[in-house]
């Protein structure tokens, strides 16, 4: 048995993180290259060509997610399309062309927590070598983040929404989890690069990334196996309300 | 019993300075002024959890009275990680290999000297110093109800032995915010963890009044444990847990035990969260 009181798990690195972050308010802060000075400007987004549904909680031992091809609800477009708004008016955005599959697998999970960091960004050698045109000032690159979730530190990412079962009925969340990349078209460094936020700290469902709840009853069943316009809807508004919030912590105008 | 006064009361401090506090967002935190480039980028939004758990336990292992105390709960991390299962019986560890249902990696664990001032029962056994335990942990949760783990620890310090716990739980959403997890314990302790506690030589009979006992390794306890978590609010959670073990082999025939102890090992624990969010600005 135990003779003393288990400790929380995983308190080590962050409490190095928090001393960094303490050590680090007393001093210059190193301010990311000046966005302001890019000119040329391509978009690259690819988010939207697949929906995940997740059950979580009692759910049974063969449950497995299911993807849904979205490809043409066109939120890659939209993503695009808002993000050529919020540019300032000096900025040229050029339309460029890429293999949006590429891009669209996110970041491989690997098995040995330190593997994840010896690894260079895959983002910028795809931009380097799958997108034309080259030689623009700079690369706007926004692909699928991803978010720990349940009991079991679950992987999920992009868009999608998690179906919880519990004793007493269930719950659905719906999420868009992505990150924007600023890339120098030069030497394809990684400029700027964060993560779209939760929309607000008062959710009960905490996910890494944009998320809110909805109604279950949205959810595809066995009498209605497709995604519903109101999913849709959802999940463009959802869109839409983190890519602004997450645009403007980008000095992008 | 002072101490279990002291514990409420701390609760009930962080309970009412949540009135205040619930109704903050996300703090902004400057980024460090260096990072290595190799690591995680800090940017993005972190979850701070502070909190205390209040616990009744046993004074000693084998013992019948109780002592009340108090540990802080701190902990830092990406939203969306704070659902995973933690029981109370885990120890500190850090999932170095991830893979699916299965994790692993090292565990650590600190279980505090046992004096013979801090209770009349131990009259005469001498001291017995802080044990360091450092080893593995693996678990599995092949679905999000179920979870079975397993620790191996080995001793410095106060024992040099070799300690194997292993844990099943299931885990039960009741409804969103309520969730109730259970199973069966079991500990495995060989010689050399066992005797420092519950051997008896002829020098610590003849101090004790207790007769000599010879403790061997084997199975050391069996038992279960639960535990109830309630999210009030997207801040605050409250939790209580019962863990259960019935000492067995060398352990439960320990005079100590037997003459001094009881073989039914009861805690039980109160604790109280507070979660808010932090934001790291900055480059990559």
């Amino acid at each position: 048995m135990n003779r003393n009181p288990g400790l929380r798990q995983k308190t080590i690195m962050p409490a190095l993180a928090l001393l960094a972050l303490l050590a680090g308010s007393c001093a210059t802060i190193d301010v990311p290259a000046n966005l302001q000075s890019l000119r040329t400007v391509g978009i690259i987004s690819a988010v939207g060509d697949e929906f995940t549904l997740t059950n979580a909680g009692l759910t049974g031992f063969a449950d497995s997610d299911r993807h849904f091809p979205i490809g043409p609800w066109g939120i890659d477009d939209l993503i695009v399309t808002r993000t050529a708004a919020r540019l300032g008016t000096h900025v040229q955005v050029q339309p460029v062309t890429y293999r949006r599959a590429s891009f669209a697998a996110h970041e491989a999970h690997y098995p040995i927590a330190v593997m994840s960091l010896l690894h260079d960004d895959p983002i910028k050698e795809l931009v380097r070598r799958e997108v034309s045109p080259q030689g623009l000032n700079g690369y706007v690159v926004v692909t699928k983040a991803s978010s720990a979730y349940g009991s079991r530190r679950r992987t999920i990412a992009g868009l999608g929404i998690i179906r919880t079962g519990a004793v007493l009925g269930s719950y659905a969340e719906l999420y868009a989890l992505y990150e924007i990349r600023v890339i120098d078209g030069r030497e394809f460094k990684v400029i700027d690069k964060r993560s779209a936020m939760p929309l607000n700290s008062g959710q009960t469902v905490r996910l890494a990334g944009p998320s809110r709840a909805v109604d279950p009853s949205l959810l595809p069943s066995a009498n209605e196996p497709e995604l519903k316009d109101q999913l849709k809807a959802a999940l463009t508004d959802l869109v839409e309300t983190s890519l602004a919030a997450t645009l403007q912590e980008f000095r992008l105008d | 019993m002072a101490h279990v006064g002291r514990v409420l009361a701390l609760i009930i401090v962080i309970l009412l300075s949540s009135l205040r506090a619930s109704a903050q967002s996300a703090v902004t935190v400057p980024p460090p002024p260096f990072w290595p480039s190799f690591l995680p980028s800090l940017a993005g939004v972190w979850t701070v959890a502070i909190g205390a758990n209040g616990n009744l336990q046993p004074d000693f292992e084998g013992a019948k009275q109780f002592r009340a105390s108090a540990l802080p709960i701190p902990s830092i991390h990406r939203p969306g990680s704070r659902e995973e299962f933690v029981s109370p019986r885990d120890n500190a560890s850090f999932a170095l290999f991830d893979w699916d249902a299965f994790r692993a990696g090292p565990v650590g664990k600190l279980t505090a000297a046992r004096t013979a001032s801090q209770n009349t029962a131990l009259n005469g056994l001498g001291d017995v110093a802080t044990a360091l335990e450092l080893g593995g942990f693996a678990e599995y949760l092949p679905v999000d109800w179920l979870r079975a783990r397993v620790e191996v620890r080995r001793g410095f310090g106060g024992h040099d032995g070799v300690v194997a716990d292993f844990s099943a739980d299931v885990i039960v959403p009741i409804v969103q915010r309520v969730t109730w997890s259970g199973g069966p314990r079991f500990t495995w302790e060989d010689t050399r963890a066992t005797a420092p506690y519950f051997a008896i030589t002829a020098a610590q009979a003849v101090a004790s009044g207790l007769p000599a006992f010879d403790a061997k390794g084997g199975a050391h306890a069996a038992g279960a444990g639960t535990q109830l978590r309630f999210q009030v609010d997207p801040h605050w959670e409250v939790h209580s847990y019962v863990e259960y073990d019935r000492l067995l082999g060398s352990a439960a025939a320990s005079p100590l035990v037997t003459l001094r102890g009881a073989p039914d090992q009861v805690r039980v624990g109160l604790g109280a969260s507070y979660a808010f969010d932090i934001r790291v600005p900055g480059a990559p």
